[in-house]
C-alpha cells in the first residue's frame, strides 16, 4: 500500500482549523490554551483573510451581568421567530462576555473608558450594546496565536475532508501558488470558512467551503432557506449598514416607518419587502437621507470622521485610515455617494448552514464548525439569516462560537490517536482536487459564476419566492451540476481555486433553494408569495438537508418548542 | 463580475516586502520571484477593498475601480 507521504505533503496535528479569520483564530487559540496542538490552514493569509479586515462596523456586545433572560427572549421571539435552538442560544449568550474579556487579552482593541473598563454604546435596537473594535483585530489575534504555538499553513485551499469509519480524520487540499497536494492528519477538524456570499456584494468575499466540505462529508445542514438581503447604494452595489431607517420614497414617506412595527430587528425582511413594494407601485426611486441619522444611530452608521459618540471613541486609527481611503477613491472616481444616495436592495448572502449542537459539533464525529459557517445551522438565531444577531453581530458570533468550538474540539482530541485515511481515499480526493485542470477548456470558472448568478440569484428567488420560480432555478442548477463536474476548466492554480469556489457556490445555492421550496410558509427573509403567512401551527420546523446519493436529500424536523422557555401562543 | 479597471504597481518604488500580497483575501496579488516585486496577477477577482494599499509602506500601489460597479439586484 502506498504511504500518504508518496501522495503529497503530510502535516499532522491534534486540531485542524480550516479558515484563519475572526472565528478560526479564536477557535485555534482556545484549543491551544486547552492543551492541543493546533494548525490553521487558510487559502489566503491567516489574520488578514476573510471578512473581518474589511468590516466597517462595531461589535454587538453584552455587558457583564447583562439580563440574559431578556436577551434570549428578544432573540427567540423577535429575531429568530421561534426557530431558535433556545438551549444553544442560552449557552451562546453566557459565553459572550467571557469572550470579550478574552479578545482583550488576545490583543484586540476594543473601546474602553479612561479607567480601562470596557466602553459600550447604547443602541436603539435590541437588548444589547455596541463596542468599537479595530480593523485588524483578527491579525492581532493571529500574532497571539503564533506566540502560543499555533502553526499556520497559508495559501492552501482545502477541497475535501478525510474520513475513516464514519469519523473525520483530516483534510486535503492544494497549495494555490506551488500547486502541491497537501494532506492534513488531525484528531478533530474545525470548519471556520465564513459562509457563502454568492459573489453578490462587493467585499463580501467568502465562498462558503464550510458548507460544502461538511455537506460532502455527510453532515447535515439546517435553516438554509434564510438568506440575508440588505439596503444598498444603487451606484456602488454596496450595502449601507445602519441606513435602513432613513430610506424615503418619492412622496417623502419614511419606508421603515411605513412597513416595520417595533420591536423589530434592525435588519428585517419587512423593510426589504416594503422597499420592493414601493418600487412596484411606482413610488421609487427610493433614497437614503443621511442627514436624518439620529445621534444614537450614528453609532451604527455615523460619519467615520466624527467617531466620538457619547465620549467614547468608536473607531480606531486603522479603520479611520482605511475608510478615508475608500471615500477618497469613491469621490475621485464617481463623485462619492452624496447626501441622498439612491437606495435599492441587494443580496448579501452570508449563508452558513452547517448544523451544529451547542458545543459546535456537526452531525459527523470528529467534525466541528464555528463562526458564520454555522450562522443559520446552529439555529441560535433561528430564522434570522446572517449577520447572526444583527449588524455588528458577526464580530461577536465568530469569536464566541470559535472559542466554544475550539475548547470542545481540544477536549475531544485528548487521549485520542491520529487515524490515517486510506491511500485509496486520498488518491481519489486528489483527483477531485485537480479535476478541473484536466478538462478540455469548455467553460472557465468566471463564466460559471456568471451563469450560476444569472440562473439562480436574481432576487426573485431570494425575496419574493414561489414554488414556480424556485423550481425553475433549481432545474437550471441541476442542469449545471454535470457540467461543473465534466467541463469546468482551470488554466492555473488560481483558477483551480475558483473552480472549487464555483462548485461550492452551485451546491450552496441549490441547497438554499431546495430548502426554500420545502418550506411552505413565510417567515423572516423567507417570503413565499404562494404561502404568504407565518404559520406557527404547522411550521415550527427546521428544514434539514444532507447528502443523498448524488443529490440533496431534504427533510423537516420539529423544533422541540415544548422544551423551551419562549413559545408562540399557538404552540 | 469585474469590479476594477486595473491595478497599478510602481516597480521603481516597490521594495518587494509582500505585505500587499499577504493582505489580499482573494489572491489578486502575487509575488514575482524573478523581479522580487508584487504583481497584480488576477485583477478580475479584485473587489477594491484597498487593504493592500493600506499595507504598502511605499505607497506604490493603486487600484482603479470600475464604476458603476455591477449591482446584483432585482426590482420588479
Amino acid at each position: 500500500m502506498k504511504s500518504l507521504e508518496a501522495l503529497g505533503n503530510v502535516l499532522t496535528t491534534d486540531v485542524l482549523v480550516v479558515g484563519g479569520g475572526m472565528a478560526g483564530i479564536p477557535a485555534a487559540i482556545a484549543a491551544r490554551e486547552s492543551g492541543a496542538e493546533v494548525l490553521i490552514v487558510d487559502k489566503a493569509y491567516t489574520g488578514l483573510a476573510g471578512q473581518s479586515p474589511r468590516g466597517g462596523n462595531g461589535i454587538v456586545a453584552l455587558k457583564k451581568g447583562a439580563d440574559l433572560d431578556k436577551y434570549c427572549e428578544y432573540i427567540s421571539t423577535q429575531v429568530g421567530r421561534y426557530l431558535n435552538d433556545q438551549k444553544a442560544l442560552r449557552n451562546y449568550a453566557e459565553h459572550v462576555y467571557p469572550t470579550i474579556e478574552k479578545l482583550d487579552e488576545w490583543g484586540v482593541e476594543l473601546t474602553k473608558h479612561e479607567d480601562g473598563s470596557f466602553g459600550y454604546f447604547d443602541l436603539p435596537v435590541g437588548p444589547w450594546w455596541m463596542m468599537g473594535i479595530n480593523l485588524y483585530c483578527a491579525d492581532n489575534m493571529r500574532k497571539t496565536a503564533e506566540k502560543k504555538g499555533v502553526r499556520l499553513q497559508n495559501h492552501v485551499n482545502i477541497t475535501d475532508l478525510l474520513k475513516e469509519n464514519g469519523r473525520v480524520v483530516g483534510a486535503v487540499g492544494f497549495d494555490i501558488i506551488s500547486g502541491d497536494f497537501c494532506i492534513f492528519r488531525a484528531k478533530t477538524v474545525i470548519l471556520a470558512c465564513g459562509a457563502n456570499n454568492f459573489r453578490a456584494t462587493r467585499m463580501f468575499t467568502n465562498s462558503g467551503e464550510g458548507n460544502s466540505l461538511a455537506f460532502n462529508a455527510g453532515a447535515q445542514v439546517r435553516n438554509a432557506e434564510f438568506v440575508f438581503l440588505e439596503v444598498a447604494a444603487a451606484k456602488t452595489g454596496e450595502t449601507l449598514h445602519g441606513a435602513q431607517m432613513f430610506v424615503f420614497n418619492q412622496d417623502g414617506e419614511n419606508v421603515w416607518d411605513k412597513y416595520v412595527d417595533w420591536p423589530a430587528q434592525d435588519v428585517c425582511a419587512e423593510m426589504i419587502l416594503g422597499m420592493a413594494r414601493e418600487y412596484r407601485e411606482g413610488r421609487g426611486p427610493l433614497y437614503i437621507d443621511l442627514s436624518k441619522l439620529s445621534e444614537a444611530m450614528k453609532v451604527v452608521a455615523g460619519d467615520i470622521h466624527n467617531p466620538i459618540v457619547g465620549g467614547l471613541r468608536r473607531q480606531f486609527p486603522d479603520k479611520i485610515s482605511w475608510v478615508t481611503r475608500l471615500e477618497e477613491r469613491e469621490k475621485e472616481v464617481f463623485g462619492g455617494l452624496g447626501d441622498k444616495p439612491e437606495a435599492k436592495f441587494a443580496l448579501h448572502g452570508n449563508a452558513g448552514f452547517v448544523r451544529v449542537d451547542q458545543n459546535f459539533r456537526t452531525t459527523v464525529p470528529g467534525l466541528y464548525s464555528v463562526g458564520l459557517d454555522t450562522g443559520n445551522g446552529s439555529a441560535i438565531f433561528g430564522s434570522a439569516p446572517q449577520p447572526a444577531g444583527r449588524r455588528g453581530g458577526p464580530f461577536m458570533y465568530c469569536p464566541t462560537t470559535g472559542r466554544i468550538g475550539g475548547m470542545s474540539a481540544a477536549e475531544e482530541s485528548k487521549g485520542m490517536d491520529v487515524v490515517d485515511a486510506t491511500a485509496d481515499q486520498v488518491e481519489a480526493l486528489r483527483e477531485h482536487a485537480y479535476a478541473s485542470l484536466g478538462h478540455s477548456g469548455k467553460i472557465g470558472p468566471r463564466e460559471m459564476f456568471d451563469r450560476i448568478q444569472a440562473a439562480a440569484l436574481p432576487l426573485e428567488f431570494f425575496i419574493i419566492r414561489s414554488g414556480k420560480n424556485l423550481n425553475k432555478a433549481i432545474g437550471a442548477l441541476e442542469d449545471m451540476r454535470q457540467e461543473i463536474r465534466s467541463d469546468l476548466t482551470a488554466k492555473d492554480y488560481h483558477e483551480l481555486k475558483l473552480c472549487h469556489e464555483a462548485e461550492t457556490m452551485a451546491l450552496c445555492t441549490e441547497i438554499v433553494l431546495k430548502a426554500a421550496l420545502t418550506h411552505t410558509e413565510s417567515r423572516d427573509f423567507h417570503y413565499r408569495e404562494d404561502y404568504p403567512k407565518q404559520d406557527n401551527k404547522s411550521w415550527l420546523k427546521w428544514v434539514i438537508a444532507e447528502k443523498s446519493g448524488d443529490g440533496i436529500g431534504i427533510a423537516t424536523e420539529d423544533v422541540p418548542i415544548g422544551e423551551y422557555p419562549y413559545r408562540p401562543a399557538e404552540a | 463580475m469585474e469590479r476594477v479597471e486595473r491595478i497599478i504597481i510602481d516597480e521603481e518604488k516597490c521594495i518587494g516586502c509582500r505585505l500587499c500580497v499577504k493582505s489580499c483575501p482573494v489572491d489578486v496579488l502575487r509575488f514575482d520571484e524573478t523581479k522580487k516585486k508584487a504583481v497584480g496577477a488576477y485583477p478580475q477577482e479584485c473587489e477594491w477593498c484597498l487593504i493592500c494599499e493600506e499595507h504598502c509602506p511605499k505607497d506604490c500601489l493603486r487600484v482603479q475601480p470600475k464604476i458603476p460597479t455591477p449591482v446584483f439586484e432585482f426590482i420588479r
